[in-house]
């Protein structure tokens, strides 16, 4: 009753004070109108209207520090901190019971600003619940325990300090713990090491530059609670380090168990941020940026490029796969030797922060040597030609920043190498054009089975045969998403089209995206003479591309049973690209040498045939194409500018698509036979065009 | 009425000694008296368990001030800067510090509250917002809340600083009023703010206790010390300074009460008053 009732004091206080009314009518305006920005037009982005609401948040907390400094104060200005404390219990439960107001008002402005998400959002057709709930949690997250922890670092301060002092340090404070906290440090907050601590010390929007990425989502991750409850361990510990200089050899028994308690905690948790996790940083200040990890690692391994020579395949995964703070994996792998010679040791690719911690084979353990992407494994016994061996191979540790797997999302795609693969590459390889990644499509089928525990729901192109169980097979790889994303087609049409759950408002472009990549499958089969399946049975839309967001070449990936269609991070994400020509470029690659497992040798002799053959095709079907898609190539240097110079210029020609389509007929022949040669490539196009010699 | 024992009390501020072994038997109304930093709100503080007891012992009756949980229920306190919330009506301050204190059944924390306005005159206004009262009914509200409870022990810290005479009056005799069945320690260093309310007084020095006893008791210290002469200003400028205790002034002419211990020509034998008492003390006490 004590505590309940000097809440209510708190209550009357605050409701007294047109001060208060004025700041939460002034906040829940700004809210509103920064809300209603992101719900209409071009602008359209549930997921942005949250994470770029920093100033609010940064308002947010400046006012609920001077709340903390008012929590302090209020007695102490009344002069009636020692009636209270002559009164048993006085005080703590006075403290108590402002505490428990401050709760409830950061309860209740949580609340409001929901509402308010939920008012623009809800009509506007983004009605899966748990996007909301996940929008809740953020509030709560990034505002709510932003307020309060403001709130009790203002008491804090306010407790040392007395007199005026504390309102410049305050601003100190504030400008150093809100999410624009690198804006208010300027050009200091470019050096790494006070970066790091300003991306740490940050209570609001870990991300807040970066765009919403909208299959992650919200990034809700646990070490972002307990981060929070780190700081509020840390300031309890410092309240009671003050009480116990206020009141020493007046202490009773119960404040050492606090005490106590409070260092326990807080070294429990000091622990678990040494710990290895992934969480999702994408912020250009920090090294440890999605954008740059991998970047880094790649460029520096650019001039390694021996890669093994052997011909096996994986005819058998069953991977159990757990997702934690950890990915863990044990997989059992049947191999076949297909080359001639007996084996006694087989390379498989695997990512490189996948840390293999055994393998064995019939219960042997066997020797190996993980270095970068490659595994190397010493068989018990030469396996001869055409026989099979069992391996199992466990491995934990952090996928990609690129293709994250932690407890919020997972995006594993049958091209990365996430599961041991006999396509021996990297994952990636640094190019002219920046980071690209390597397809490491199986190219034989195998059966798989996975049991799997993390996140879910899980989509992948097996079938589920029973509780976090799928099997099926496959002669590229086994995908496995999740995030906040939905199956979203409810037409039955015999395709499952799996988006982020902020982009349901596209759907109207199902029929016409469906019908014309159909439509394209259909002409490059019959161009190029590949056999699909069909139109894949799973399509997930989704944003994947944080690197290389010109290269056409890493938007779709399409497999026989599903299709991965990426795009940038955007607003609001349409299913075919504004510009009609584009996507013709971006499917190209993927139904031709993609499709086919064609090893990249040379990007730019790839991404040329990629952009003449979609000309083409735009050209043939009517498509409006001004070419700016294709490269341009002024000043000409070298033989190759001279090359790509020829065809361009005898593409972008009126007429003559029949020769034109047979010229990129025999020059996927040219590629498929394993060639990414200019000077073949050369021969193939003096036999259609004249290649002018003055260079 | 138990009373109020202090033994050998001492206390220090880092290396200054602020209270050197008191000892008191406090009951009834009881003055602390003495000048400003002479140590009272400091034992005032122990007293009322704001300070921890660090050296000595102090009892009622059967508890003891090392579990200060038992002595808090004991207590109604008054500091000697009291404010409340501005914006919060009398009532709804009176009626927190009521929830406070434990009250908790409601019938009888409104009859308390009620019978407390009553008491300290503030009925009519009891819906008037703290911010719009005067400083002498502020002080009221203040005494009001220290009564909320029935505390057997009160203390007033500097009952009448800041408040006009007229306020100073009606404060003096609130506290005499209330005075019924409980303890009342007053400090100040007004004498006539004792003079009027309290049947014991202790006059306090340099964290010393210089004189303890009822007010008769205490009066007899000065007995036939005190006179009192009409002088003119040439005369008035003979008379030692330390003689003098006070001057008045009556048309040209002077009144002026002395303390000596001899008798004073032409002066003659006045009844003492507290303030000869102690300003006697604090003489003697200085010199």
């Amino acid at each position: 009753m004590k505590v309940f009732n000097s809440m209510n004091v708190m209550w009357i206080l605050f409701r007294r004070n047109p001060l208060f009314w004025i700041l939460l009518v002034c906040f829940l305006t700004y809210v509103y109108y920064g809300f209603h920005f992101y719900s209409t037009g071009y602008n359209f982005s549930p997921g942005e209207a949250l994470v770029r609401m920093s100033f609010a948040v940064q308002g947010g907390m400046l006012a609920f520090l001077f709340f903390g400094v008012l929590l302090i104060r209020l007695e102490e200005n009344n002069h009636l901190h020692d009636i209270f404390s002559s009164i048993p219990k006085g005080n703590f439960s006075k403290f108590i019971g402002k505490l428990l107001f401050f709760f409830i008002l950061v309860l209740l402005i949580c609340l409001f600003v929901f509402s308010i998400y939920v008012f623009l959002f809800l009509p506007k057709g983004i009605s899966f619940l748990p996007f909301y709930y996940d929008a809740f949690l953020y509030i709560v997250l990034y505002w709510g325990i932003s307020f309060f922890l403001s709130m009790l670092i203002g008491a804090l301060l306010a407790s040392w300090f007395k007199g005026k002092i504390i309102y410049p340090l305050i601003l100190f404070v504030w400008a150093l713990i809100g999410p624009a906290n690198s804006y208010f440090f300027g050009t200091a907050a470019s050096k790494p090491v006070f970066s790091d601590f300003l991306a740490w010390i940050n209570l609001g929007e870990p991300n807040p530059y970066a765009l919403f990425n909208d299959l992650y989502g919200f990034e809700l991750s646990l070490y972002h609670w307990m981060k929070r409850l780190f700081m509020l361990l840390c300031i309890s510990f410092l309240f009671l380090f003050t009480h116990f200089l206020r009141k020493r050899g007046n202490i009773e028994k119960r404040f050492y168990m606090y005490v106590a308690v409070c260092i326990g905690s807080i070294g429990a948790l000091i622990y678990y941020f040494t710990l290895d996790r992934q969480i999702y940083i994408s912020n250009s200040l920090l090294a440890g940026t999605r954008e740059r990890v991998d970047e880094t690692y790649y460029r520096a391994l650019s001039h390694e490029n021996s890669v093994p020579h052997q011909v096996i395949a994986i005819t058998k995964y069953d991977v159990h796969m757990k997702i934690k703070r950890l990915v863990e994996i044990d997989t059992a792998i049947t191999i076949v030797n297909n080359q001639k010679q007996p084996l006694d040791n087989i390379s498989l690719s695997l990512y490189h922060g996948f840390k293999v911690i055994d393998v064995s084979s019939s219960h042997k353990k066997l020797s190996f040597q993980q270095k970068n992407d490659l595994l190397n494994i010493q068989l018990p016994s030469e396996l001869p030609p055409k026989q099979s061996c069992q391996l199992s191979i466990s491995y934990k540790g952090l996928s990609s920043p690129l293709f994250f797997a932690n407890s919020r999302a997972v995006y594993l795609p049958y091209y990365f190498p996430w599961l041991p693969s006999s396509n021996v590459e990297p994952a990636f390889q640094y190019t002219k054009i920046g980071l690209i990644r390597n397809n490491h499509q199986w190219g034989n089928d195998a059966e798989i089975t996975l049991t799997y525990d993390g996140p879910t729901p899980l989509y992948t192109n097996i079938k589920k045969v029973g509780s976090k169980k799928w099997h099926g097979r496959s002669s590229f790889g086994l995908s496995v998403v999740v995030g906040k994303i939905a199956e979203m087609n409810r037409k039955n049409d015999g395709t499952q089209f799996v988006q982020p759950m902020t982009w349901e408002k596209n759907m109207y472009q199902y029929p016409e995206f469906k019908e014309r990549t159909s439509h394209i499958m259909e002409t490059i089969s019959r161009n190029f003479h590949i056999p699909y399946e069909g139109f894949p049975k799973l399509v997930v839309f989704v944003p994947i591309l944080s690197i290389n967001d010109f290269a056409v070449e890493e938007y779709i990936w399409f497999a026989s049973d599903h299709l991965i269609y990426g795009t940038s991070l955007q607003y609001q994400a349409t299913i075919l690209p504004q510009d009609e020509a584009n996507y013709t470029y971006m499917l190209v690659p993927a139904l031709t040498w993609k499709y086919k497992g064609i090893p990249i040798k040379d990007m730019e002799y790839l991404h040329l045939f990629d952009s003449v053959y979609a000309y083409v095709y735009n050209q043939q079907h009517g498509i409006p194409d001004d070419g700016s898609f294709l490269p341009r190539m002024n000043p000409i240097k070298s033989e190759k500018d001279q090359i790509k110079s020829s065809i361009v210029q005898w593409i972008k020609k009126e007429g003559n698509v029949e020769m034109k389509n047979r010229f990129c007929q025999e020059w996927f022949q040219l590629i498929e036979s394993g060639s990414q040669d200019w000077n073949e490539l050369k021969k193939l196009v003096e036999q259609y065009i004249v290649i002018k010699e003055d260079l | 009425m138990s009373v109020l024992e202090i033994r050998n009390v001492k206390k220090r501020y880092k290396n200054k000694v602020v209270l050197n072994n008191i000892s008191l038997n406090i009951k009834g109304t009881y003055g602390l008296l003495g000048p400003n930093g002479a140590g009272k709100t400091t034992l005032m503080k122990i007293i009322a368990t704001l300070l921890p007891l660090e050296e000595g012992t102090i009892t009622f009756g059967d508890i003891s001030w090392e579990n200060d949980q038992r002595v808090k229920p004991l207590i109604g306190y008054l500091p000697q800067y009291f404010s409340a919330y501005k914006t919060m009506k009398v009532y709804e301050v009176l009626h927190h510090f009521a929830i406070l204190k434990g009250i908790t059944n409601k019938e009888r924390r409104i009859s308390e509250l009620d019978a407390v306005l009553e008491n300290v005159n503030l009925y009519e206004q009891r819906n008037e917002k703290i911010k719009y009262l005067s400083g002498g009914m502020i002080r009221r509200v203040g005494i009001a809340q220290a009564l909320l409870g029935n505390p057997k022990i009160v203390i007033v810290d500097e009952p009448t600083a800041g408040l006009d005479i007229q306020e100073r009056v009606r404060f003096r005799n609130l506290l005499r009023k209330i005075s019924a069945n409980r303890t009342i320690i007053i400090s100040s260093h007004i004498v006539e703010d004792l003079e009027t309310t309290c049947d014991y007084v202790a006059m306090m020095n340099k964290g010393t206790i210089l004189l303890e006893g009822s007010r008769q008791e205490v009066l007899q210290i000065v007995d036939g010390l005190v006179w009192e002469k009409d002088v003119n200003s040439r005369d008035l400028e003979q008379i030692p300074e330390s003689q003098i205790i006070s001057v008045k002034e009556a048309g040209d002419r002077y009144i002026v009460r002395m303390l000596s211990q001899e008798s004073i020509k032409e002066a003659k034998r006045v009844h003492p008053t507290l303030e000869d008492a102690y300003l006697y003390m604090m003489k003697g006490d200085n010199h």
